[in-house]
């Protein structure tokens, strides 16, 4: 993967961020600037290889941002190219005049766009000897496919709808009903595919634009086009190989606020990437909880000072790749390594996809270099079983505040179904739980080779000593009787996550 | 008459006091129906007597069938409403009690929810303890839930004194005060209730009034509370228990002998020699009873051997069970005269005693089974029975 860095120059937030996510899948660093008078600055501390800009800028406009990166002997050889919405033949020209190396014209096609980019530092990388960077598979971010086809099917549903009884062409309609058969279809829009399927049968009928059917699914079609599905905070909708790339690893959070914690949690749990919060004292280079992550990501901020080992540049002798977070002034005053591309940043405020994007690109950068830990290691989380409402919210609320992942089960059947699917470091069973008991559950993990070894906490109301002896006897690891403290009992579940570990 | 067969004849007395008001009030809408509207329009007054009585029930019906419908409606509603806010207020009230600041969002579901937040205080507290079950202890003061419980506790319904009590119990010291003062109630329920709280508390001076309480109560509370006090029994052995066995009321002495019989702990237990020889029955015999826990010292032979031959039955049943308890070979003659004794329970017991003492013990049982009294020989034989299972029980070990 290449570590070129592209900054990208525009006013519109969304425009930044649809540039960004689609550079950075293929394989850029991404910096991004909302003023010419920004991007000056970060082509001085960043020195990117190129710079998208649009030409209509607040204040400084991209035409004046060229021509001071073109007198500048630091900055003239960066690659310039112009993004804009208004293809006026003038502006184009303007552009040339300017100095710009390349004119885009928005809306661009995002599978293009690495391409022009590539193809305008290949120019240049043939005299410098810098290989291109490879073609990324996820180049385009699925949701933002996804959210143009809804967009265009939505549009394209109603202005089939409005023609259907006077200027409907059937030619023209089969080639709509048909190309979203088959994007649907790849998006896993299996509604929307079976409809236009549907549809096209129809077109293949007597008097297509007097059918009732059809006028029916057009009407069903746009309502799919146009449904919204409920979507929580910092759910992403991610391509298949972001997933792959982070399932089953560890982040290790060195900096972070409780609340960014548990966002970050979240953000990454979507992508079933664990994280785990380590202690200055403990991060230092080589130690134990440093090893145990793939992926370091440190927070710097204003009010906390970086541990030592920062301030010593120590930062060559860890392993792990690192992903700083901050604010851009901060990140700039540590920003040595962050200059030599050797670590990625991201900058505050951040959002889910781009956090993804980021730590996927670390990792993968890492890749060849740390080999995955083998796979029971990666058992992560707990499964816990309990028909009281409050107590399963307790430890789940518990559990999370401390990054450990608490998946919860209805009965005692689907406790092993958990268990099957993904392997928890520990599972927390009542004693009474529906379908089958907490002993059962537990004689059968210990019965399984595959399960034997995962540790189990009795979380019950029951202190009789003939369950307590019953429990142990079977294998538990631990009995804890309610009322339980929440905080002694994370401390144990860790411990014994630790010496499974 | 005993309190508790006072209060019965009371809550009798009411019931009945209430059916008569059921009945005069029927029959005074009756006749107020007949009287305001019915004999009116009807002339005949038998017909229009029973015309009223049939309007009155069928108002009553419908009145009862309202009430019942608008009750359900009620608790439907609350558990559609709990349903819908609690996940959301018992979230947050783990993130704070986990050390997350949610005062804000908190206030907020105070002012909109406020009965569910308490019940997600109530169930949350219910269900922990430690550091965040002092901060939603935090969380119940500054909503004035705990002012609440406090004015509750008060109230003259028993079904609400016991749900304000026992939410109470679960706010730790800050209710202790509330807690002591709960130990004066009238309903055993909420004496009890806050009574395992307080020993629970690991307070001692909480521990020490419970127990202080405890000896005044009846046997059912006293045997509830005796479990409550186990784990402080040390404690109690050197603070609270020398003072009630030294009272000049032979029933609070009587009570803590009983008490300390239920924990069943080896101890030295303060004043026995004297509490042997007390001058109530009772008292005497419950300390006999207490011997085996405290072990055998040569000062209470004589006492044993005297008591063998106390005027009060319960006392000479007390002294025989311990002579075989502690297996005392030199009881051997004093229980071979007990076989005499004219009391079928002080029999039992010296025999029993008899089949502990061993071979010794036997033979005298072997000789009293060939006995012409009819009891003596039964019991003789049932002790030796006894004997030889435990010997067959021991051997198999």
């Amino acid at each position: 993967m290449s570590s070129e860095t592209v900054l990208i120059v525009d006013e519109a937030p969304a425009n930044r961020k649809l540039t960004e996510l689609v550079l950075a899948g293929a394989g850029y660093q991404v910096c991004s600037a909302k003023d010419a008078e920004e991007a000056l600055q970060l082509v001085r501390d960043f020195r990117p290889r190129a710079v998208l800009t649009d030409i209509h800028l607040p204040g400084m406009d991209g035409l004046e941002l060229t021509r001071r990166l073109r007198t500048d002997p630091a900055t003239q050889d960066t690659i310039i190219l112009a993004v804009t919405a208004c293809a006026l033949r003038s502006d184009e020209q303007k552009a040339s005049e300017a100095g710009f190396d390349g004119y885009i014209v928005k809306p661009y096609d995002t599978r293009k766009l690495p391409a022009i980019v590539r193809g305008h530092l290949s120019r240049t990388a043939a005299a410098n000897l810098i290989p291109p960077p490879a073609p990324a598979a996820a180049a385009i971010p699925a949701a933002e496919v996804r959210r143009r086809f809804l967009a265009e099917g939505a549009e394209q549903s109603r202005s089939l709808m409005a023609i259907l009884g006077t200027h409907f062409d059937p030619q023209e309609a089969r080639t709509t009903f048909k190309r979203w058969a088959g994007l649907g279809s790849t998006l896993g829009l299996e509604q929307i595919a079976h409809l236009a399927q549907e549809a096209q049968r129809l077109l293949d009928g007597p008097h297509p634009q007097t059918s009732p059917r059809l006028e029916e699914i057009l009407g069903q079609l746009f309502r799919l086009f146009t449904e919204r599905p409920p979507r929580r905070r910092d759910t992403v909708l991610l391509p298949e190989a972001v997933i792959q790339q982070l399932a089953g690893s560890k982040l290790g959070l060195i900096g972070f606020e409780a609340e960014e914690t548990r966002r970050l949690a979240e953000v990454f749990g979507n992508a079933r990437a664990t994280v785990q919060v380590l202690e200055d004292d403990d991060a230092r280079p080589n130690s134990e909880a440093l090893d145990s992550v793939e992926l370091v990501i440190f927070n710097i901020r204003h009010d906390a000072p970086p541990p030592d080992w920062m301030k010593r540049k120590d930062l060559a002798r860890v392993e792990q790749p690192i992903l700083f977070v901050g604010p851009r002034d901060l990140l700039l005053e540590h920003g040595i390594s962050l200059k030599s591309g050797e670590h990625d940043f991201l900058v505050w405020p951040w959002d889910a996809e781009e956090a993804i994007m980021r730590a996927c690109m670390a990792l993968g950068r890492a890749g060849s270099r740390r080999p995955r830990k083998p796979s029971s290691a990666h058992r992560s989380g707990v499964v816990m079983a309990d028909d009281d409402p409050t107590t399963v919210a307790l430890v789940r609320g518990t559990l999370e505040s401390y990054q450990i992942e608490c998946r919860i089960a209805a009965d005692g059947g689907q406790v092993l179904e958990m268990i099957a699917a993904y392997p928890p470091g520990a599972v927390i069973l009542d004693v009474n739980v529906a379908n089958i008991d907490g002993f059962e559950v537990l004689a059968a993990l210990k019965r399984e080779e595959a399960t034997s070894d995962i540790p189990v906490v009795f979380l019950t109301s029951r202190q009789q000593e003939t369950d307590i002896v019953r429990a142990f006897g079977l294998g538990a690891d631990d009995y804890i009787v309610k009322p339980f403290s929440p905080m002694e009992l994370a401390a144990r579940i860790k411990r014994l996550m630790r010496k499974s570990a | 008459m005993s309190a508790p067969g006072r209060r019965e004849r009371r809550a009798r007395l009411l019931i009945c006091l209430k059916t008569l008001c059921v009945l005069l009030s029927y029959i005074a809408l009756t006749w107020l129906i007949h009287h305001a509207y019915m004999h009116k329009h009807v002339p005949d007054v038998e017909l229009s007597l029973a015309l009223s009585f049939t309007v009155q029930q069928i108002s009553a019906i419908l009145t009862l069938l309202g009430v019942s419908f608008a009750a359900k409606f009620v608790r439907h509603y609350r558990a559609q409403r709990a349903e819908r806010f609690q996940p959301f207020i018992r979230e947050k009230l783990i993130l704070h009690l986990n050390g997350t600041d949610q005062w804000v969002e908190l206030r907020r579901s105070r002012a909109r929810h406020p009965r569910e937040l308490e019940e997600c205080v109530v169930e949350i507290l219910a269900s922990i303890q430690g550091a965040g079950s002092d901060r939603l202890s935090e969380v119940a003061r500054e909503f004035g839930l705990m002012r609440k419980w406090q004015t509750q506790r008060h109230a003259t319904n028993t079904s609400k004194r016991r749900k304000a009590i026992s939410r109470l119990c679960l706010l730790g010291p800050a209710a202790q005060q509330d807690l002591l003062e709960a130990l004066r109630d009238s309903d055993d329920l909420v004496k009890v209730e806050a009574a395992r709280a307080l020993a629970g508390s690991g307070d001692s001076r909480m521990v020490t009034a419970v127990f202080e309480m405890a000896l005044g109560q009846n046997r059912l509370v006293r045997a509830i509370l005796s479990e409550a006090l186990r784990p402080r029994a040390r404690e109690l052995y050197r603070s609270a228990v020398p003072d009630a066995l030294v009272s000049p009321d032979p029933k609070r002495v009587l009570a803590a002998l009983e008490i300390l019989r239920a924990w069943r702990k080896s101890a030295v237990i303060p004043h026995l020699p004297a509490l042997l020889l007390h001058a109530d029955s009772a008292v005497r015999a419950a300390a006999f009873h207490l011997l085996p826990q405290a072990g055998m010292a040569a000062e209470y032979e004589a006492p044993i051997w005297r008591a063998l031959e106390d005027p009060d039955p319960g006392v000479r049943t007390a002294a025989a069970e311990v002579c075989g308890k502690l297996k005392l070979s030199s009881s051997l003659l004093h229980l071979q005269r007990a076989l005499h004794d004219p009391a079928p329970a002080m029999v039992l017991a010296a025999t029993y005693a008899l089949a502990e003492l061993g071979a010794n013990g036997c033979k005298v049982l072997e000789s009293e089974v060939l006995s012409s009294h009819s009891l003596r020989a039964a019991a003789a034989l049932e002790a030796l029975e006894h004997a030889k299972l435990n010997r067959a029980a021991t051997v198999g070990m």
